[in-house]
């Protein structure tokens, strides 16, 4: 039997000296010795007259204890022995080694929004967080400003109201984040900042100093119920978003992510020159805009070549949320971690899940919707050279994928066209819709196809690209947005008959979670619908110019309902069952004949959406540059670490020429690294001096970061 | 950061992959290709209304796989041969002030109050001579970084920490406790707080008469940490011209001028509202000065927020008056100082090992590092606070370093005559030196000296490679010592040796002796307007002068001292001439000790005990009719010194100035207990880490077309996107993104310079 000898495991930090960082740099950085120091070790302390004192710890003082060391320095020079007088030990080979240490570590919700928790955050416990805004207020009482015979949001006021109780008067140029809450609905300041579902978009704006007057870009919701009042709650915020405000700071973390959303091709049946005039009221006669507009006017092409990097320019639009800015720390460490990214955006009114109080259709009252890439397998894109991850409106097997996250390269993009059209202010809605089911039918049991005698429209040979747009009720609530994003494409073929098939369109079951029958159901959140418009157009295949080159305003909807225009007769609002039993056929007849192309602020009660401020004030679609949402994922930290392992025996430097030393113990206060020619290219300083003596083993691990 | 912000001019940011990375810890690091990239184009987008360049380019990260090897035009990669690769050092140097401790650079003795606990003041009657210093005014100030108290009153958080108070005799006109006359500034140790007044860890002087006041000011006893970890708020300092105004200075509520102009201490305007439209300002202490810089008004109440609460300003002086107003904050962290002694202090009672326990005892291993344990009794380690943990790519410039310590009245003040000097404060520098190395550390340095010319003494080292000042001055060391209870430094004594002259005395001298002498000087206890200030005890001269015996003696021992080197000695009279400030000796003592010559080994071996202080031959008091003595009939006087005045000796003590050995409690204050260095430290630092330079060309006739799907013929120029880095076996190694697209067509020459800084 044996005692076990003292054992001590220490690992010591290297500096890199100068010498060693030109060998670094050379790439020719060899450690072969290692040398021990004492030098700042003065043994006279410890062992000089032989009293007995203590300290006022009350340790037996020695230099173990009590001396300090000082910190690396910029060592240099030839290193022939150790304070024994040996010479430096050599290290073998397999005692240097590179090892990879990896730290996760979890950043904070990022985003617009303040959660009322600080752990499990839920969709719920987001709240607006107003200091990222320049400034809140209200809007003035619907009803009579700026008058009670021309009430907010009616004409000839489509696009100015007052201001009330803001907290500061606003830039004269900037957008506003605005909460509508229809007359009778809940109190403003019970609701505001919460996820409820209401319609809450940005517009930009223009302001002249103490006029109280805001004049913003487009059409504003109408809420001129008689006699009855309400306000609207709102945020400031700057135009450019991260480079001017959020982001410019060097030394401060960005409390915002950043989102840009590359169009490539126009609106669907895009405003006409008109709607850029400080009017809004359009007429269809002078139609002269581009088809390339997207790539003359629009935001954000800046990243286009960033989505074509990835390989996504087939999409007509793509969403990148990256946090750029001038910090210079590093947020989010070399990469995020997969799995575990989740990005939250409160004022969407997702068409999928009715977050929150979801009774049926029709009834949710909670806006939100979750995006996680949880469970998401890794995904390589071999475009981008780049791994990614699914990004999904849940976890579950039917979740849905919306876009993806290039965790290595700390970019998240939004691929879903619903998504982004909701997000993207020029849209006019912040709810989605969703992508028709179409297929192909012989026959119909649509009661105006019957009496009509109208034919199927699907030719052999012909392509088709159908879409639709819920048009809605212009006396109340929301105004106009664009069609549904997400256009379906279908070849013609004919039925057994010999005879062109139908295009039959219709919804997923419980897609309107949203859709109101009456403005006021649900606390007035929420929007609503008067009727719907099937959109197609018909190429020959071969012909074909593809999705992104579709003209804008050759889409055709029908001239009278039933078909597949579809509304509710004498009903001014539909339900959400209603909308989602409609069943749509697209025949030869409507297309032939019974048709006129689509135009916004046309076919969509006379207001539209087009540039109330004009074209030296306009919003164009992706010229918002921040994302209005909150990101949450985890850094990941890599250090590649070189280990130099040394092992002190039990009859090392157990002496010293150090002239204070006497006997006893030694101390150690430095280790060096040298080179093959003796050269110092590392040291180490243990932060309090190393005991050494014959009992005593010294296990050394000398650990440098990259 | 995700994406790279677009800058008007083009930088590229080089970053290490992963594999790069794992290499250089393996210390194979090498770059042999660099790769062209513009995949992050879409040349579709190219238009009259849109520039290419406006891009944004994804940050390189970690990973960079599958990366082809030849260029975005199908040419093959670039090799990086030695005439790409140039390796040397990235030099960049920074001007740097600290001055954590006092206001601006132009006034280097105005004390920044915000670094602060608490500031006060006290009536000099009511010092009485003991160790109560009552309180007249007071305010706790508590910096953010340090939140020691409560609240406003919460006095009793004082106790236990420091306070420096800057004495001055009773005088009639008024003394600027932020100025630059040498008022005596002494640091206590505050024991207790009953109400009214501190209790500190030594008798104070006995003024007892006068309606001035003194100022005193609180810090931390645990010295500079508590500022290092405090926030990285910074001071403002802000002086406001009030332009065209002559009348006095208003509150709010009150008429007066419609707005100031304001401007900082370099002379720019700053905009600062109306002071009295009620406008709320950050600040916690205001000091008004004429645009000449003198005092006129000072409101240290500290914690009022508006003007308004601030009692009325009273008169203005005229004319343009400026103002000063400091706000809180952490602000520049002090540089750290311990000074160690490896050996009893002088005249110390108790063991021989009792300079253990002394604060700084830690230092004692850097102490023998340097080799300054032969004759160095103390050595002070001046050291700039910083992590440990940091790679230290920064060194002092050689010969740019200088420390201003406002507080030291240093005895070598050629432009004064003896005992009119009317500012306190020094300057060290290395400006001048050359560069030495030591030979025990092995390290360079370079010498600290009491000035820059000719007859400059040496004081200390720099060691630029540590960031480190060392005062081996002890002298300055003393003065520098909270205990010694001087901020005066005294000048060494001149030994020689002579045949005794009197008859019937015998030399003191023997040929196998060593003989070490100084001297301590003493002032009256009570206050007197003739005769002395009254700060009686304070320690002596610690420059140890030595002299051996020589064969045929013994011979007298002779001292003197050199002339004109007490410029703040006050004669008789001059006590209150000038302001009541400098000091005064009411008697002189020379200490000697003689041992055997074998025995010595250097000075600071000399044990503490042993020493005589000589009342017969060594003594000078009351010489001459002086009430108090006079510099110039000090250092006329030639001591003569004979055995029998040694032996007449009494054994000197330290006394009230003992160390205290082993209490840490609020009462103690020892030797060593200086934490941090009370000045201001001007240095250049310089960083010069390796690095290495990838630099390759794109000549105009290449890279103006591309294999990139989206380019077109109405293109007419291609776009860098990414640059790729590659080792021996084409594995990207590193990867540079520019900060926009870079433009290459045919009118352009472009040369890449990549730097990669070790």
């Amino acid at each position: 039997m044996s005692f076990l000898t003292r054992h001590n495991s220490v690992t010591v930090h290297t500096h890199l000296t100068q010498e060693g960082k030109k060998r670094l740099a050379d790439g020719d950085l060899r450690i072969e010795r290692i040398a021990f120091s004492d030098a700042e070790v003065n043994y006279r302390i410890s062992h000089g007259s032989g009293d007995t004192y203590t300290s006022y710890s009350s340790n037996t003082f020695s230099p173990s204890i009590n001396t300090i060391t000082s910190s690396p320095y910029r060592r240099s020079g030839v290193i022939s022995t150790n304070y024994d007088g040996t010479a430096p030990f050599r290290i073998n080979a397999q005692d240097i080694y590179s090892i990879t240490e990896t730290i996760v570590e979890p950043v904070a919700s990022i985003g617009f929004y303040s959660s009322v928790t600080a752990s499990a955050i839920t969709l719920a416990d987001y709240r607006i967080n107003t200091s990222l805004a320049i400034g809140t207020g209200y809007t003035g009482w619907v009803y009579n400003t700026p008058s009670s015979t021309n009430p907010f949001g009616k004409g000839p006021n489509f696009n100015y109201f007052n201001l009330s109780g803001v907290t500061a008067e606003p830039p004269a140029d900037g957008l506003v984040f605005i909460q509508f809450i229809i007359p009778s609905g809940p109190d403003v300041t019970a609701h505001n900042e919460k996820n409820i579902g209401r319609y809450a978009n940005f517009f930009r704006y223009s302001y002249s100093a103490g006029t109280y007057i805001l004049y913003v870009d487009r059409a504003l919701p109408r809420y001129d119920v008689a006699s009855v009042q309400k306000e609207q709650p709102m945020w400031f915020y700057p135009l450019s978003g991260y480079s001017n405000w959020y982001g410019s700071g060097t030394t401060t973390v960005c409390p915002i992510w950043n989102m840009n959303i590359l169009h490539r091709t126009p609106q669907i049946g895009h405003e006409r020159k008109t709607a850029f005039e400080p009017r809004i009221n359009a007429t269809y006669v002078d139609v002269d805009i581009p088809v390339d507009i997207p790539r003359k006017s629009y935001g954000s092409k800046n990243i286009s070549g960033l989505v074509k990097s990835f390989g996504l320019d087939h999409l007509p639009k793509c969403g990148v949320l990256h946090y750029t800015n001038s910090f210079s720390g590093s947020v989010y460490g070399d990469y995020l971690m997969p799995r575990e990214t989740i990005v939250d955006i409160p004022h969407i009114l997702w068409h999928r899940s009715g977050v929150g109080g979801f009774t049926g259709p029709g009834l949710s009252d909670r806006g939100g919707l979750r995006l996680v890439d949880s469970g998401s397998d890794i995904f390589y894109d071999n475009t981008g050279k780049a791994s990614y991850t699914l990004l999904k409106d849940g976890s579950g097997p039917l979740a849905q994928t919306v876009g993806r996250v290039y965790f290595e390269a700390k970019l998240i993009v939004l691929t879903d066209q619903e998504l982004l059209t909701a997000l993207e202010p020029k849209s006019n809605r912040n709810w989605t819709c969703p992508a028709f089911n179409i297929d192909l039918v012989s026959q119909t049991d649509n009661e105006t196809i019957s009496t009509s005698g109208f034919t199927g429209i699907a030719q052999p040979g012909k392509r088709y690209y159908i879409t639709y747009h819920m048009v809605s009720y212009p006396g109340q609530g929301p105004r106009q947005s664009v069609p549904c994003a997400q256009i379906q494409t279908i070849d013609g073929r004919l039925g057994d008959d010999g005879q062109p098939m139908y295009i039959r369109a219709s919804f997923p079951p419980n897609s309107f979670p949203f859709v109101r029958p009456n403005p006021v159901n649900v606390s007035g959140t929420g929007y609503n619908c008067q009727w719907v418009n099937g959109l197609i157009q018909e190429f020959d295949i071969e012909d074909d110019p593809g999705l992104l080159n579709l003209d804008p305003f050759k889409w055709r909807i029908a001239t009278q309902y039933g078909v597949s225009r579809l509304d509710g007769g004498s009903t001014t609002y539909l339900s959400s069952t209603f909308v989602n039993s409609m069943v749509f056929y697209f025949t030869r007849e409507e297309y032939d004949t019974y048709y006129k192309y689509f135009q916004m602020g046309v076919d969509t009660g006379s207001t539209g959406i087009g540039q109330g401020l004009g074209l030296d004030k306009a919003l164009w679609p992706g010229d918002l540059d921040f994302f209005y949402g909150n990101v949450t994922a985890k850094a990941v930290r890599k250090n590649y670490i070189r280990n130099v392992h040394f092992f002190l025996d039990k009859s090392d430097l157990n002496t010293t020429t150090n002239s204070t030393y006497n006997s006893g113990s030694t101390y150690i206060t430095e280790i060096m690294l040298l080179g093959p020619d003796n050269k110092i290219v590392g040291v180490g300083k243990p932060d309090r001096p190393l005991e050494k003596n014959d009992a005593t083993l010294i296990d050394i691990t000398m650990r440098s970061y990259y | 950061m995700s994406l790279e912000i677009n800058r008007s001019t083009v930088f590229v940011d080089m970053r290490l992959t992963s594999l790069g990375r794992q290499l250089a810890s393996l210390g194979r690091l090498r770059f042999r290709k660099a790769v062209l990239s513009d995949s992050e184009m879409d040349y579709s987008f190219e238009s009259p209304y849109y520039d290419l360049s406006d891009n944004f380019v994804i940050s390189p990260f970690d990973t960079a796989q599958n990366i082809p090897t030849k260029n975005f035009d199908g040419s093959p990669g670039i090799m990086l041969g030695p005439k790409n690769l140039i390796r040397g050092r990235e030099n960049d140097e920074l001007e740097v002030f600290d001055q954590p401790f006092f206001l601006s650079s132009s006034t280097r003795t105005a004390i920044d109050v915000s670094k602060c606990i608490a500031i006060g003041t006290t009536s000099v009657s009511n010092m009485l001579g003991t160790s109560y210093l009552p309180i007249q005014t007071m305010t706790v100030i508590d910096p953010p970084a340090l939140d020691y108290v409560t609240d406003s009153t919460d006095y009793e958080r004082c106790v236990g920490n420091l306070i420096m108070v800057r004495h001055h005799a009773t005088t009639t006109s008024r003394v600027d406790h932020f100025g630059e006359q040498p008022l005596i500034s002494l640091w206590y140790r505050i024991n207790a707080w009953d109400g009214s007044g501190f209790s500190l860890d030594r008798a104070l002087p006995n003024f007892a008469t006068g309606s001035d006041e003194i100022m005193w000011f609180v810090y931390p006893w645990s010295g500079s940490s508590p500022y290092a970890t405090g926030s990285t708020a910074t001071t403002e300092s802000l002086f406001l011209y009030c332009s065209d105004y002559s009348g006095p200075l208003r509150k709010t509520g009150q008429t007066g001028p419609s707005g100031y102009d304001v401007y900082s201490f370099d002379g720019s305007p700053i905009t600062f509202p109306p002071i009295d439209e009620g406008v709320y300002y950050e600040t916690d202490h205001w000091v008004i000065y004429t645009l000449g810089g003198t005092l006129i008004y000072e409101a240290a109440v500290g914690t009022e927020t508006d003007p308004s609460q601030v009692a009325d300003w009273g008169a203005g002086p005229g004319p343009n008056p400026v103002f000063a107003a400091h706000s809180n904050g952490a602000g520049t962290k002090p540089w750290g100082m311990h000074i160690v002694r490896t050996i009893n202090e002088v005249g110390a009672t108790g063991a021989t090992s009792g300079y253990t326990t002394y604060g700084s005892i830690q230092y004692g291993g850097t102490k023998n590092f340097f080799g300054f344990d032969a004759d160095q009794r103390a050595v002070g380690f001046i050291y700039l606070n910083e992590e440990l943990d940091v790679d230290r790519q920064e060194r002092l410039q050689l010969s740019s370093t200088t420390l201003y310590a406002p507080t030291i009245l240093w005895h070598r003040k050629p432009e004064y005559i003896s005992g009119r000097g009317t500012k306190g404060g020094h300057s060290f520098t290395d400006r001048k030196s050359k560069l030495y190395y030591d030979s025990v550390a092995q390290l360079p340095y370079s010498k600290l000296m009491d000035g820059a010319d000719a007859n400059a003494i040496e004081v200390g080292r720099v060691y630029h490679d540590l960031c480190m000042v060392v005062i081996t001055h002890q002298e300055m060391l003393t003065a520098m010592t909270f205990k010694s209870n001087r901020n005066w430094t005294l000048p060494p004594l001149k030994l020689s040796l002579e045949e005794p002259y009197v008859d019937g005395t015998t030399g003191l001298c023997k040929s196998d002796k060593t003989y070490l002498a100084t001297y301590v000087m003493t002032e009256s206890a009570t206050y007197s307007s003739a005769s002395s200030f009254s700060y009686r005890t304070f320690a002596h001269c610690g420059h140890i002068s030595r002299i051996d015996g020589v064969d045929g003696g013994p011979y007298a021992l002779m001292a003197r001292l050199a002339n004109n080197h007490f410029p703040y000695m006050r004669t008789a009279g001059k006590i209150e001439a000038f302001s009541g400030t400098g000091w005064n000796a009411n008697n002189f003592y020379i200490l000697v000790k003689e041992i055997n010559k074998t025995e010595f080994s250097g000075i600071s071996s000399v044990t503490h005990s042993g020493w005589k202080r000589l009342t017969t031959g060594g003594e000078y008091s009351n010489q001459n009719f002086e009430s108090t003595i006079s510099p110039s009939g000090l250092t006329a006087y030639q001591f003569t010194i004979t055995q029998g005045d040694y032996n007449a000796g009494a054994a000197y003590t330290l006394g009230s100035l003992n160390g205290d050995q082993f209490d840490r409690t609020f009462s103690g204050l020892s030797y060593g207990d200086e934490t941090f260095f009370y000045g201001s430290i001007e240095y250049d630092l310089n960083k010069d880490p390796e690095k290495v330079s990838i630099k390759f060309p794109m000549m105009p006739n290449d890279f103006n077309s591309t294999l990139n799907t989206t380019y077109g013929p109405d293109n007419e120029s291609t776009y860098v996107t990414g640059i790729y880095i590659m080792d021996d076996l084409d594995r990207v190694v590193a990867v540079a993104k520019p900060s926009g697209p870079i433009k290459k067509n045919y009118g352009r020459y472009i040369e890449f310079k990549l730097d990669l800084i070790y």
